[in-house]
């Protein structure tokens, strides 16, 4: 399969212009092959949340290059960037954030209605879909705020599939789930996966999670320290 | 645009107590604003009204008194549609004497039918009536003690020139101002014309107009219609330079301060709206994950602004000139009428509005641009 | 012939009856076939012969369990042939264990007889064993070599802490790795290790190596 993202030497370092410079992540080459499996482990503040933020365009490494299907990222104006991230990338966030003012529905519609097209019937159907598939059937209008927090992870996790992206970054999508609920978005983050070739790059405490993927990546103090393949 | 439109009109509806309070923040502004304005220009008015609004506003004089005066009488109320009331009156002094006492006195004769209108004779008679008929009269409340007479009481004219006359009293007025109260005698014009004896004739033709301010280019289109630049003809500016100048350094004061009212409405206004880019700044990290155009997101604000601009100005309107109203119905004085008279002037309540409107939505610009910079990575790292 | 007699076990085992299963490999051990033949042959193979269709993969698992059990004891059972047929001393000493979350332990089971029969002295300590336990346990049974035996992919994160905190520990102590983990070479590249050893054949050269 051919390599779908490929980072080169990426380096970060918060703070670069202050006294006090903390670089966190050193020299990460890595590629993910076309819809693959992955998950990257690491202890708290290992630099997991940093690298799937660069990954994603949410953050620029301080050094490196990243190739998104062999386009290089760093000569995107932020105005491509924000529309690859609607229509290449799915972010499925370590704090879930849904916007509190929207119902579930709405929130996973976000995406697509930020794509500026027309609203369709297709489309409504696939949200409603969306939501059953994480077992929110019935929970459709209600507030975000209104729901639990697992509720939200997994309205989160309807939401970052609506727009069909090629790679869903999931920064611990589980967190807040019980092991049953885990269990079933496993599956079908697998299931989508397979279904529709998308490219799964997953941080995650959960080592039931982590031993199910294809991949295991893992990072130690701004370092791969294991990288290793089922 | 839909799009930010939809989620500023969200964002407003889902905080909607914080919504209503900026409205009101807005509609207090627009409404101190508008009431402010309208109280300005009400009491710049209202100093010309009370010091000429009662009197001649044009005055022509006619030294040796004008007979067959009512074809002037109509070309002078012909003459411009500024002029709102003409009056003829004819004036002659003398002495009123009792038994024991004498006053000097000015005997005015007036047509009350117009007259009333410019001097209002009927609000100011604070005791009996106007006289209706020949050799009725009606005095200045100052008179009444300094003779010691009342209503109903007879008293004599006499003058060197006109030889005497008996008078009978019909009431008292009081003009506030003493002055007057203590030498103006008021009766039909008839009396006077008879007590000279030559038959109709009139000394002055005294008018009010609709624009005071215009009294110049009236006197010229008077001066035109009646074909006589010998005229003695005076307008109340020419008589009251002091006046005047007071009332235009009153009125650049007025515009500082309503300058000042709405800088701080405006600033009022900017400050809430930065408070609410950053209390959505979060909701803006996630639209922007997601991959919203910076232009949207700016517009967000932007509309957010608008909107509360268009329900502020609106609702700081209806405030402001139910406070006008309010104003002008509970602060009256004692004839009944407001104390400072204020009239809608709807062109300028719009412009209050359209400032609210404009500042609002101007205000939004800097959040809006604030936005657009926003970093969604300090965001989403910091929960 | 040995064919028929792979599949006969494998009914048994199938039928989850332990009692002929032991029965059957006892008969093999008496009747005078060698322990080696026996785990290679019939032991082995039979622990990933499994018939499961993906619907019933739940009861694969406790398939799974059931005969790994079974061929627990087996294995216990084999133990005086082991004693019987073990080659000449070694003087080595061998400790075998499971890393932590690594529950697999029938590999390592099998590692340590195989260790024992090849002449080494060899100690199984447990599978799920903490990290911590196998330091100390390192400490006061000064073994030649520890041998870690690793299933599941995953428990290569676990293990390559594991060896690398052996080895600044104790930088003259070998480390032996085998098991499924390692199949694949990029894996096995990241981990601190001095010998890998696939199977049998693989300890039987070591051994010899050992022996010079
Ligand atoms: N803005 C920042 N300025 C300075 N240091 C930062 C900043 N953001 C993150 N860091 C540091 O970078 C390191 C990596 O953070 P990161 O969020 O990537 O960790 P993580 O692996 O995702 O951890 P966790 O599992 O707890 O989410 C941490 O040490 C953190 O303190
Ligand atoms: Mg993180």
């Amino acid at each position: 399969m051919a390599d779908i993202l490929t980072l080169k030497n990426i380096t970060k370092t918060y703070g670069e212009n202050t006294k006090n410079p903390t670089q966190v992540l050193f020299g990460i080459d890595l590629n993910f092959e076309e819809s693959s499996f992955n998950s990257i482990i690491g202890q708290s503040g290992s630099g997991k949340s940093t690298l799937l933020n660069i990954i994603g365009s949410l953050d620029r490494p301080s050094g490196g290059e990243i190739f998104l299907s062999g386009k290089d990222l760093s000569v995107f104006t932020n105005k491509e960037l924000a529309d690859i991230r609607n229509q290449y990338l799915g972010f499925i966030f370590q704090f879930h954030y849904l916007l509190p003012e929207f119902s579930a529905l709405e929130n996973v519609l976000m995406p697509y209605k930020i794509s500026k097209k027309e609203l369709t019937k297709e489309i409504e159907d696939r949200a409603y879909e969306l939501l059953e598939l994480v077992d929110l059937k019935g929970f459709e209008n209600k507030l975000a705020t209104n729901l639990s927090g697992g509720q939200q992870q997994r309205v989160a996790i309807a939401r970052s599939l609506i727009n069909n992206p090629k790679i869903v970054l999931a920064d611990e999508p589980t967190g807040n789930l019980d092991s049953d609920t885990t269990e079933k978005v496993y599956n079908l983050l697998r299931e989508i996966n397979k279904k529709f070739k998308t490219t799964f790059i997953i941080i995650t405490h959960d080592r039931h999670i982590a031993e199910k993927t294809d991949r295991v990546i893992e990072i130690t103090d701004g370092r791969i320290s294991l990288d290793i393949k089922k | 645009m839909k799009l930010a439109f939809s989620i500023a009109k969200r964002f407003l509806m889902s905080a909607k107590r914080h919504t209503i309070v900026i409205v009101f923040c807005i509609a207090i502004g627009v409404s101190i604003q508008v009431f402010i304005g309208l109280l300005l220009t009400g009491l710049g008015n209202s100093l010309i009204d009370s010091t000429i609004g009662s009197s001649s506003q044009i005055t022509i004089t006619y030294e040796d008194n004008l007979a067959n005066y009512n074809s002037t009488v109509l070309a002078v109320s012909e003459a411009s549609d500024n002029i709102s009331v003409v009056t003829e009156t004819l004036t002659i002094s003398g002495a009123l004497t009792n038994d024991t006492l004498t006053e000097n006195i000015v005997f005015r004769g007036f047509n009350f039918d117009t007259a009333n209108q410019i001097y209002k004779f009927d609000y100011l008679i604070v005791e009996g009536q106007l006289p209706t008929s020949n050799n009725q009269v009606a005095l200045g409340i100052e008179l009444k003690e300094m003779l010691d007479i009342n209503v109903g009481d007879t008293i004599v004219y006499n003058s060197t020139v006109f030889g005497e006359e008996v008078l009978e009293i019909t009431g008292f007025f009081d003009f506030n101002v003493l002055a007057i109260n203590q030498s103006w005698v008021i009766t039909p014009l008839t009396t006077v014309q008879d007590i000279i004896g030559e038959g109709d004739q009139i000394g002055k033709i005294e008018m009010q107009l609709d624009e005071v301010d215009d009294d110049l280019e009236t006197k010229a289109a008077i001066v035109a219609a009646l074909d006589d630049d010998t005229l003695d003809i005076v307008t109340w500016s020419e008589q009251n330079g002091d006046l005047l100048s007071s009332i235009s350094s009153q009125q650049s004061s007025s515009i500082l301060i309503q300058v000042c009212v709405i800088i701080s409405v405006i600033l009022s206004i900017v400050s809430v709206l930065s408070i609410t880019v950053l209390q959505k700044s979060r909701q803006l990290s996630i639209l922007k994950a997601m991959g919203i155009q910076d232009k949207d997101a700016s517009f967000i604000f932007l509309f957010e602004g608008f909107l509360l601009g268009i329900f502020g100005a609106m609702l700081g309107v209806v405030f402001g000139v139910g406070l006008t109203y309010a104003f002008t119905t509970f602060a009256v004085g004692s004839d009944g009428s407001p104390i400072i008279p204020l009239t809608l002037d709807y062109g300028f309540i719009a412009l209050s509005a359209g400032i609210a409107l404009t500042a609002s939505t101007l205000a939004a610009l800097s959040p809006a641009i604030k936005s657009s910079k926003l970093s969604v990575i300090e965001v989403i790292r910091n929960g | 012939m040995k064919n028929n007699k792979y599949n006969e076990f494998l009914d048994l085992l199938e039928k989850e009856d332990k009692g002929k299963s032991l029965l059957f490999i006892l008969d093999l051990l008496n009747s005078g076939v060698d322990v080696v033949t026996v785990y290679e042959d019939y032991l082995i193979p039979s622990l990933f012969d499994f018939k499961c269709l993906a619907v019933e993969q739940e009861i694969c698992i406790w398939k799974e369990h059931t005969r790994t059990s079974i061929i627990r004891t087996v294995l216990e059972a084999s133990y005086p042939y082991i004693i019987e047929q073990r080659k000449k001393e070694i003087h080595k000493k061998v400790i075998v264990l499971c890393p932590q979350e690594e529950y697999h332990e029938i590999g390592a089971i099998i590692a340590s007889n195989y260790f024992y029969l090849l002449g080494f002295e060899s100690l199984y300590i447990g599978a799920n064993t903490p990290s911590d336990d196998i330091v100390s346990a390192i400490k006061i049974l000064e073994p030649d070599y520890v041998a870690l035996s690793v299933s599941n992919y995953y428990n290569l994160v676990v293990t390559r802490k594991l060896t690398k905190k052996i080895r600044e520990n104790y930088p003259n102590l070998s480390i032996i790795l085998g098991g499924q983990a390692f199949s694949k070479a990029e894996s096995l590249e990241q981990v601190t290790y001095n010998f890998y050893l696939k199977d049998y054949k693989d300890m039987v050269s070591f051994a010899n190596e050992v022996r010079k």
